[in-house]
């Protein structure tokens, strides 16, 4: 593994809420740890958790987006800040087609959900009740199981979608 | 990473080159990954195999550093043939000093004034006339071969930061293609600008006009130089180990063709002017002295010596 493999094993992004009661850590490259400000999680309702999360999901893709360009830069030896131009057709075809990629992500208990179009749009959706049955620690591992699998689903989407527009590529 | 850790990098490439192979296979194999993954590596091995072979002709390539005392050694030789004031050498613009022992022989005029005959009459055409002008050409000479060299040793020290970039942006590369990003990149061979070539300077030896072919190593030729000095950018792209690797190999290829344009212009400066010399060897060497054919029975008579009072 080179520079860049090292780099993103050990990067970590770290946000809070819009409110300021969640804050939030993604590590590992596909793992998220949530924790609420003491005495929080108890006035939530599920629609105002989700809002919160989906933005703290944005916000974490964001910012390692920035992570992930300085960490490129590293590797290649230069300024890297976004995308280059496409290359060709197919290359516009792929990047159109991974601006609409849905990713899809749900807890093992089936109380959280997290959904991605082109990794901007992000929705978090919790069932009814959920934060009156789960305690806070418990519906923090729901939503790193969720994410989880969201990002998985992510990546494994995007290779399909890269062996799909680049077969045959030399 | 550097060059000197290039088989390192060479290996490790190849160790990650395998590994994401397999690690796709592995995922597309699902349930029966346990079974495929021994097929899977073997292959991956085989795809790969050339790649610390393809590394392994740069890693031996030549010290540029090795250079400097024989580029040292021909500037001293320049500077015991300068002559003339504001003398410069036309590759890099360098000052050399007059050497002022060269003046002695132009002063010798002085000692033969009432020496006669033949001998007298050609010393003075054949060697006190042109002195000058011969030392100057072997000046000239001396620059041709140490922009040469200078050159040359330019190739390849940009050769070794060409191809260790190559090495490093593979290896970004690898770790990058899966990400959500086009894995595409950009690389700067620099060895397409190191050899400058400079326009003909020309010699004469009395009579007609030479060109000397010069070449410079385009960090230190003089800013009149031209054809050469920048460099070349690449874009390469791939979405898998066995593209990214693919696009290494054209790197590589195209890195060696670079070298061996580079040493061509060299090759062909050095040519065209070893064919000046031979062409034109008076304006580099004096004649055979005419005493040389002499002997005891004639060397005083008015064909060699003459008399002198």
């Amino acid at each position: 593994m080179g520079i860049l493999a090292d780099r993103l094993d050990r990067m970590q992004v770290r946000v809070v809420s819009p409110d300021g009661h969640i804050s939030a850590l993604l590590h590992n490259r596909s793992e998220v740890v949530i924790a609420f400000q003491p005495g929080s999680y108890a006035r939530y309702s599920e629609h105002a958790v989700s809002d919160q999360l989906s933005a703290v999901a944005r916000l974490l893709w964001a910012g390692r987006t920035r992570e992930y360009f300085a960490a490129l830069s590293e590797a290649f030896g230069t300024p890297i800040a976004g995308e280059s131009p496409a290359i060709g057709e197919r290359d516009r075809r792929y990047r159109a087609a991974r601006d609409e990629l849905i990713a899809e992500g749900v807890s093992s208990d089936g109380l959280v959900y997290v959904g991605a179009q082109g990794m901007r749009v992000f929705v978090v959706k919790i069932a009814d009740g959920t934060l009156r049955t789960l305690g806070e620690g418990e519906f923090a591992a729901s939503v790193r199981e969720a994410s989880y699998a969201m990002i998985t689903d992510q990546f494994a989407k995007i290779r399909m979608l890269k062996d799909s527009c680049f077969a045959g590529e030399a | 990473m550097s060059f000197d850790n290039l088989m390192a990098e060479a290996a490790e490439i190849q160790q990650s080159a395998i590994h994401y192979q397999v690690q796709r296979g592995v995922a597309e194999a699902g349930r029966a990954a346990g079974y495929a993954i021994k097929g899977l590596t073997e292959q991956a091995e085989k795809d790969f195999a050339d790649i610390p072979g393809l590394f392994e002709p740069f890693s031996m390539m030549p010290d540029p550093a090795a250079y400097g005392p024989l580029i040292h050694d021909m500037g001293t030789a320049m500077r015991f043939l300068s002559t003339g004031q504001d003398n410069k050498d036309p590759v890099d613009g360098l000052p050399f000093p007059a050497n002022p022992v060269m003046d002695r022989l132009p002063g010798t005029e002085t000692y033969i004034e009432n020496w006669t005959g033949r001998a007298a009459e050609d010393f003075k055409r054949n060697f006190i006339d042109p002195f000058p002008a011969l030392l100057s050409n072997q000046f000239l000479l001396g620059s041709v071969l140490k922009g040469g060299l200078a050159a040359h040793a330019e190739v390849w020290r940009r050769a070794r930061n060409d191809i260790d970039k190559i090495a490093t942006d593979t290896l970004a590369a690898l770790d990058h293609m899966n990400d959500c990003g086009s894995n595409d990149w950009s690389m700067f061979f620099t060895v397409v600008g190191a050899v400058v070539s400079i326009a003909a300077v020309p010699v004469t030896d009395g009579a007609s006009l030479y060109g000397l072919a010069f070449v410079g190593a385009a960090a230190s030729v003089a800013s009149s130089a031209s054809g050469g000095g920048g460099g070349a950018e690449r874009r390469f792209s791939g979405e898998t180990a066995g593209a990214v690797i693919s696009q290494m190999r054209q790197a590589i290829s195209m890195l060696a063709d670079d070298i061996t344009g580079q040493e061509r212009k060299i090759a062909t400066a050095m040519t065209d002017s070893y064919a000046t010399v031979r062409g034109s060897h008076s304006a580099f060497v004096s004649n055979r002295p005419l005493l040389a054919g002499a002997n005891a029975g004639n060397v005083t008579t008015d064909a060699f010596l003459g008399y002198s009072t």
